[in-house]
């Protein structure tokens, strides 16, 4: 169930995005999109060289980023890269599930695709939000908000570094 | 992927996004970080809230030491250790060989309440199986994050050839040994068959005269009987690689694996001193004793029991005949490979030893698995008379064999040669 709701998300949004993009006559990019969706269908669906799933998320962002740069609606972008990062991390679940029966799954799967759309959801609400959003900063409250913003990067990567569990002696 | 390095990525995508946009002042680029940053934020705080995996786990199976085919029953127990609730996924992960023939061997759920336990059955082929760790997933509650650890419980199964119950099979070694046994030795005294009669010599037992003898004669005869004692056994099994062949999933090693392991039980059972040397990778040898304790000696033995190609073993020469006590019987299990190996088993004979082949016949599989056709059935005939020439010349050397077709159980094959031996008696 994780690995068919990757297959359907991860693909939704770059088709969606491939479509714009050609609606657009933005060929090229389009046409990635759409290579990029089928690559995950071929990886996931056959289960093969599935080491290529993150390159397959960078360039999901790359073309996003693209798409932005060429002018398309930042929304359809968002949209895009979101169904991107859930597909990704519904596939490597399905992976970490895979040893467990089909029953036992379902309550787990049902919860989690629940928790992924409030988040998806609430992503895709700040950033047209955001999109909405119209601020100038001067050069002291620009600065002010960097600083701050690195030192809450920096507290949170102590953070995420001291939940890395050391290996066990007997992995060594 | 640990959700450290989800993190991670996630992470970096967002802050590439945001630098671009910072750095061309492209405001759409920092509206598509936003959805990077809720996903990695939402980890990082799962991640945060994620409970500490102390799971208490214990595996038991009903016994660790099986026949091949037998299943045996595992329970895998688990209790929270005051851990907060938690959604927890833990499987044990078989070995290759071990296959699950009942109940699932995976548990995914809350860990809320008290001890949980799953139960599964297994089966496995012979061989020694060295249990993995069992594989622990913790999940946070309202959270993406996961943790996995691995609960280290040892544990070494192992599984045995199956022993299949024989008929009586006839020894007759030159040389026993003083106990009482099923072995004929050859010499009068007290036993079940006539021997011969004599004269009365003083001291003789008075019940034993034949008083018929006496009444005929005008002299004293002694009646006696044959003593029965038990014999030392050998068991060779051949573990030369080219004298084995793979027939689709059945092996010919496999089946005299299984031929010995039945065969020293036959013969211990019978009361006999057996030994094993398996003959292949090394010079693996079971020394002989007695009783059931040599079983499990023979049957743990023969459970790792694997073929080897080494140049040193190419052919039987290298059977070291003076760990076998002078005229003890011999019982080779070995679907041999040429002339050479009747040599050797010649010059067995030739030195006293009582010698018996069990030679598996692998060609009723290979009929099987090939389709029929002319050619195959020539085929057939022509390696059937090569065959039976083959084990006419080592039956003309005194060697005792046992044709055994693998399509039948080996008692079947023994049988046919207990019943010819009864016949030209």
């Amino acid at each position: 169930m994780m690995r068919a709701a990757s297959l359907f998300v991860l693909p939704t949004g770059l088709s969606l995005l491939a479509f714009v993009s050609l609606a657009s006559r933005q060929r090229l990019l389009g046409l990635c999109a759409l290579a990029l969706s089928a690559l995950w269908v071929l990886l996931v669906g056959l289960k093969r060289f599935l080491r290529l799933r993150t390159p397959i998320l960078v360039g999901a962002t790359v073309l996003c980023g693209l798409a932005v740069f060429t002018g398309q609606p930042p929304l359809i972008a968002v949209l895009a890269l979101t169904a991107s990062i859930y597909g990704w991390d519904f596939s490597l679940t399905a992976d970490s599930l895979a040893a467990f029966r089909k029953s036992a799954k379902g309550r787990f799967v049902v919860r989690y695709i629940t928790l992924s759309s409030i988040l998806a959801g609430l992503g895709i609400g700040l950033a047209a939000a955001a999109a909405l959003w119209r601020t100038t900063l001067s050069f002291s409250p620009a600065l002010g908000l960097a600083v701050g913003t690195l030192l809450v990067a920096v507290v949170l990567l102590r953070l995420a570094r001291s939940t890395i569990e050391t290996p066990d002696a007997s992995e060594q | 992927m640990p959700t450290q390095w989800r993190f991670f990525i996630t992470s970096g995508l967002g802050l590439s996004l945001a630098l671009v946009g910072v750095v061309f002042r492209l405001a759409p680029f920092l509206v598509l970080s936003i959805p990077a940053f809720v996903y990695s934020g939402a980890l990082l705080v799962s991640l945060l809230l994620l409970p500490d995996p102390s799971v208490e786990i214990v595996r038991r199976f009903d016994r660790v030491r099986f026949s091949e085919g037998d299943a045996v029953l595992a329970k895998l127990a688990f209790r929270s250790q005051g851990a907060p609730s938690a959604f927890v996924g833990i499987c044990d992960v078989l070995p290759s060989g071990v296959a699950v023939v009942d109940g699932e061997t995976s548990y995914l759920g809350d860990l809320a309440g008290p001890s949980s336990e799953i139960t599964y059955s297994i089966k496995a082929t012979r061989g020694e199986y060295g249990l993995a760790p069992i594989r622990l997933t913790v999940w946070s509650r309202f959270g993406m994050a996961m943790r996995q650890s691995v609960g280290e419980l040892p544990e070494t199964l192992r599984c045995v050839p199956k022993v299949e119950p024989l008929p009586r099979i006839p020894i007759h070694p030159r040389r026993t040994r003083a106990f009482a046994g099923p072995v004929r030795a050859n010499i009068g005294g007290t036993g079940m068959d006539f021997f011969g009669s004599r004269a009365y010599v003083p001291g003789d037992d008075v019940r034993r005269i034949n008083w018929r003898a006496y009444a005929l004669r005008d002299e004293l005869v002694v009646t006696e009987f044959e003593q029965e004692r038990i014999a030392d056994v050998n068991l060779i099994l051949d573990a030369r690689a080219r004298a084995h062949t793979q027939v689709g999933d059945s092996f010919t090693f496999d089946h005299a694996t299984q031929a010995t392991a039945s065969l020293a039980s036959h013969f211990i059972e019978q009361g006999n001193n057996v030994g094993l040397l398996i003959y292949g990778d090394y010079l693996n040898w079971v020394f002989p004793a007695l009783g059931r304790g040599q079983t499990e000696r023979i049957l743990d033995a023969l459970s790792h029991a694997n073929i080897a190609d080494k140049k040193a073993f190419e052919d039987l020469r290298q059977i070291p005949a003076r760990l076998f006590p002078a005229h003890s019987q011999l019982v080779l299990v070995s679907p041999l490979v040429g002339e050479s190996d009747v040599e050797i088993l010649a010059l067995l004979r030739a030195r006293g030893y009582s010698l018996m082949l069990v030679c598996p016949d692998s060609l009723p599989l290979e009929r099987r698995a090939h389709p029929e056709s002319t050619a195959s059935k020539l085929a057939t005939r022509i390696l059937r008379l090569e065959r039976a020439i083959f084990l006419e010349s080592l039956a003309q050397f005194g060697v005792k064999v046992v044709d055994w077709p693998l399509d039948e159980p080996l008692a079947v094959a023994v049988q046919q040669v207990t019943r010819r031996r009864g016949e030209s008696r």
